[in-house]
């Protein structure tokens, strides 16, 4: 059974017309170990899609639920900082922190047990390929693609089941991109987790075991 | 815990900002801390100068309800003092009657009376009037030839007989006074207490050799330092009183000399009002009343109230008891609040600059929370999808204003500690000096050349609060970080709103 079910999930902007939606009967599961894409134009509710499995919005038809449990039951602001990681096309990441702040913040955020943060942080900071030197830095002083690993490497920092990234390497250079889509494969392979990237790149969908189209 | 840790590291990483806003608490802060000392130094001053004057309660007559009862013109005159006799006069049992009143602390009284003397005069509210005696004389002269004797016989000389009639008006003066006039020479004060003895416990009277009485029912007194000059009277020596009336003499042994320190402006008497005062006790006034019940007493009482709120209940206990509406209840709080006039109106100005201040460093705190909050949009978003819940976002911008005001409500309240007094005694000092001015106005409309001896009413002397000594403490520290916590909501309501409101999605979007 797939870590995460969506079931005949059907989404409405609050003044849209009653028959308008952005998507509506989509059922996708998604399992532990395995990377998936959803593809689409722009338009088609990618990230749309994102926010209901996110929980940052909630489905207006169908149920998104998560180890069987329906999101909508669940504490959401708990379900993000344990059960799922995000990781945004624009890092999201918060400029008047260091690095390795960003990566203990959502370590504190999330109550994660562990023995020394800043210790943890740099091992997995060092899984991402960046150095201690890194760690110091303020994100504005990272590049791109040093800014796009800090945030993977926030999003596992709480050991969270599912990954989920936004058109992760659209900012990014191809052999950046690259090294990005094998990060994650290591995750979802050598780590069991369920990597979801919604993306409009054949790059990524030829890097995944699952593509979903919407 | 990590919202605390966040809240710190975020004013650290926000020292601009947190700078301007530490600035603003600071100035409200000291501001609030002397304002805050000044009010309640000023509230506990009136609070204990209340507390150790005691409202007062007199009866006197109600001039306005007995001049209803007078009629004009120069004719009526007597027919109104005789009116004025008929008035009943309150009588030592009425007073002992409305003394039991559970609205009262205690109660006293002193009857005056007057015994006779050579030799000095004294001012009385007496009338006098001129009287008309009118007389006519009728005379007769004879005029004709021969001698003096009229000639009565037929044939005779005739003669002229003419009578004339002479008026003669004779014009003198009456005195018709009021029969509550004391009328002897001496005027012995009986006093009921020591409470009752207001001249010595103002500090207008002062006894400067012997003592006091100390038996209220014994013929012992106190007299005037003139009179004992005058007589050459020392403490211990014995003085006869006689009763204007009666004739009977009373021994009083002298116990002690009592100097008045009022301020006289007179220029016309020899010797001061209190010149011919003896004061003793009431009860041997009694004695004096016993032996001769004409004799002509005046008792004045006053009652001690619980507090300034049961003079209406009171005035009504006492009418309901029997007090003719020619009397009136009147009370010294007039005369209390004015003393603490100067005092109060420094309170109330620092109790409205507060509430100006708070008004509008809640305003600027609120304006710059809010743009504060549109500049943190992205954090707020970044926080959101990470799972900081709205609930502890919210603690954590209110915690970062709260540890700016706390820091700055410290400093403000160490800097108001030091500007409270002087601060408090400027106010006060100009607000006496224009309170000093409009009293000299008043003094020069009658004409008193600016002096300040005027009084408007009032039982007891009371002096006026002019020294504020602005403290703070406990309660000012308290009052203050009421205020810090009241500001922090108040302008934390713009971030409480915000992140209610806003959808990470969206702010993050945005910021795409």
């Amino acid at each position: 059974m797939g870590i995460l079910k969506l079931e005949n999930v059907g989404y409405r902007y609050k003044d849209a017309p009653k028959d308008k939606y952005v998507f509506k009967n989509i059922n996708y599961e998604f399992e532990q170990g395995k990377m998936y894409a959803i593809k689409g134009k722009s338009g088609s509710g990618k990230t749309t899609l994102l926010s209901l499995i996110t929980g940052l919005e909630k489905c207006t038809e169908g149920k998104v639920l998560y180890d069987g449990k329906d999101l909508k039951k669940m504490n959401l602001d708990r379900y993000r900082n344990t059960d799922i990681g995000i990781v945004f096309q624009s890092y999201n990441l918060l400029p008047g922190l260091t690095a390795i702040e960003n990566i203990i913040l959502s370590m504190d955020v999330s109550k994660v047990k562990v023995k020394n943060k800043k210790e943890k942080a740099l091992e997995l900071m060092k899984s991402v390929g960046l150095s201690e030197e890194h760690s110091k830095r303020k994100i504005l002083k990272l590049s791109g693609g040093e800014q796009q690993r800090i945030a993977i490497a926030r999003s596992l920092s709480y050991n969270p089941k599912i990954i989920i990234a936004d058109e992760p390497t659209g900012n990014l250079d191809k052999e950046t991109e690259s090294e990005i889509l094998k990060i994650f494969k290591h995750l979802a392979k050598d780590e069991n987790k369920c990597i979801i990237i919604v993306t409009h790149s054949q790059n990524v969908c030829d890097a995944v075991d699952v593509i979903y189209e919407l | 815990m990590y919202i605390l840790k966040n809240s710190f590291l975020s004013i650290i990483r926000n020292k601009g900002r947190n700078i301007l806003i530490g600035i603003i608490i600071l100035v409200i802060a000291a501001s609030s801390t002397v304002t805050l000392a000044i009010r309640n130094t000023a509230n506990n001053l009136v609070k204990n100068y209340e507390e150790s004057h005691d409202i007062i309660a007199s009866i006197a007559f109600n001039r306005q309800e007995l001049s209803h009862n007078f009629e004009g013109g120069e004719d009526a005159r007597k027919e109104n003092i005789e009116a004025f006799n008929e008035i009943e006069q309150i009588t030592l049992e009425d007073i002992k009657k409305y003394g039991e009143s559970s609205y009262l602390k205690d109660y006293y009284y002193y009857i005056a009376t007057s015994l006779n003397s050579d030799t000095l005069s004294k001012a009385s509210d007496s009338y006098e009037y001129e009287v008309e005696d009118k007389k006519t004389t009728t005379s007769t002269t004879t005029s004709g030839p021969s001698g003096n004797m009229p000639p009565m016989g037929k044939g005779g000389n005739r003669q002229m007989v003419t009578r004339n009639n002479t008026t003669v008006i004779t014009k003198s003066k009456e005195t018709f006074q009021s029969s509550r006039n004391l009328t002897g020479d001496f005027e012995l004060d009986g006093y009921s207490s020591y409470d009752a003895m207001t001249d010595f416990t103002n500090g207008i009277y002062k006894v400067t050799d012997g003592e006091m009485i100390s038996d209220f029912s014994a013929f012992e007194c106190v007299i005037s330092s003139e009179l004992a000059t005058l007589n050459k009277v020392k403490v211990g020596d014995t003085i006869k009183l006689k009763n204007p009336t009666t004739k009977d003499t009373y021994d009083f042994v002298v116990k002690g000399i009592y100097e008045d320190n009022s301020e006289q402006d007179d220029a016309v008497n020899m010797y001061s009002p209190s010149a011919n005062k003896i004061i003793t006790g009431s009860e041997v006034i009694q004695k004096l009343i016993k032996d001769d019940d004409t004799l002509v007493t005046n008792t004045t009482p006053s009652f001690v109230l619980q507090n300034k709120d049961v003079i209406e209940e009171f005035t009504e206990e006492v009418k309901s008891k029997g007090l003719s509406d020619y009397y009136t209840v009147n009370t010294n709080v007039d005369e209390l609040e004015s003393a603490t006039q100067s005092i109060s109106n420094v309170k109330t100005f620092a109790t409205m600059f507060l509430v100006i201040t708070l008004i509008i460093s809640a305003i600027v705190l609120l304006v710059i929370n809010m743009i504060n909050i549109r500049e943190r949009k992205y954090e707020i978003g970044v926080y959101r999808t990470i799972g900081v819940s709205k609930f502890k976002l919210t603690m954590q911008f209110v915690l970062e204003l709260l540890i700016v005001a706390i820091i700055m409500l410290g400093i403000g309240a160490v800097c108001g500690t030091f500007l409270a007094k002087p601060v408090g005694n400027i106010l006060l000092e100009n607000e006496i000096e224009s309170s000093k001015a409009s009293q000299e106005e008043i003094s020069n409309n009658f004409g008193k050349g600016g002096r300040m001896d005027m009084k408007f009413g009032g039982v007891v002397n009371i002096q006026p609060v002019d020294k504020i000594e602005a403290v703070v403490d406990f309660t000012v520290i308290a009052e203050l970080v009421g205020i810090g916590v009241f500001l922090t909501v108040i302008s934390s309501l713009a971030s409480m709103i915000s992140i209610q409101r806003f959808s990470p999605l969206t702010i993050l979007k945005e910021r795409s």
